[in-house]
């Protein structure tokens, strides 16, 4: 059992898993999306005053913020706890790929290349997460939603907005793996 | 504590997004390839079944 927690998860459990979190969620009478958090905070913060958009009861959203507080800490569990021996298996297709553009095979779940102090503190690696987050941030409120609102909660609802917004997000992505992503790296 | 039923289920989430990695930028990047089924397969069964 425990051997079956710490390996990583297959594709088929984790799905189970997460259509489950969908189904204990709506049983609470709340429905699954994470992006919108980010619009409870900046009302928290008190944008409100300054944008309407930010001018809603935001206290009704208070279960999402817990819910995302829940994900970090589960998050640091699986990290500490649940970590397992074995090493990350990416396609070998993909590392090949990655290494033309100067990316180590991978050792742990995200790149240091990305994501370490190091990186971080480079005028490049500072921008790519700088604007990285920028886009994340403005795109999934324009669109009203994220992978999880959009992709999972929309899509399962046989939404059309959804189904246009997650054509958009592949599609969004297509470009910057095939396009722009040589270009950078 | 109404909201610890939320705070569990969110830790439940957090556990399946890292456990299933679909977290990493490894697997996004095997996923806009088209080199792996891991990532479509999470979705798929996600959203078939929810």
């Amino acid at each position: 059992m425990s051997e079956f927690l710490t390996q990583s998860w297959s594709w088929w459990f984790s799905g189970l898993v997460i259509s489950a979190v969908m189904f204990i969620l709506l049983f609470f009478g709340q429905s699954f999306g994470f992006s919108s958090n980010l619009r409870t905070i900046c009302a928290a913060a008190g944008a409100g005053k300054k944008v309407s958009f930010f001018n809603f009861s935001w206290k009704n959203q208070l279960w999402n913020i817990v819910f995302l507080v829940g994900a970090i800490i589960g998050g640091f569990l699986s990290g500490s706890l649940l970590q397992g021996s074995e090493p990350m298996v990416v396609s070998a297709a993909t590392v090949r790929d990655l290494q033309e553009l100067g990316f180590s095979s991978p050792s742990s779940l995200q790149p240091s290349e990305l994501f370490s102090l190091e990186a971080v503190l480079t005028l490049k690696g500072f921008l790519i997460l700088a604007i990285g987050g920028i886009l994340v941030g403005f795109g999934s409120r324009y669109a009203g939603g994220c992978t999880s609102g959009h992709a999972i909660s929309g899509l399962s609802d046989l939404q059309l907005p959804s189904l246009i917004a997650v054509v958009g997000f592949f599609t969004g992505g297509l470009v910057m793996t095939h396009l722009i992503f040589p270009l950078i790296f | 504590m109404k909201f610890i039923k939320f705070l569990i289920t969110g830790i439940l989430f957090g556990i399946v997004m890292s456990k299933s990695e679909a977290i990493s930028w490894y697997r996004i990047q095997e996923m806009f390839r088209f080199q792996s089924f891991h990532m479509y397969g999470i979705i798929g069964v996600a959203v078939v079944l929810a």
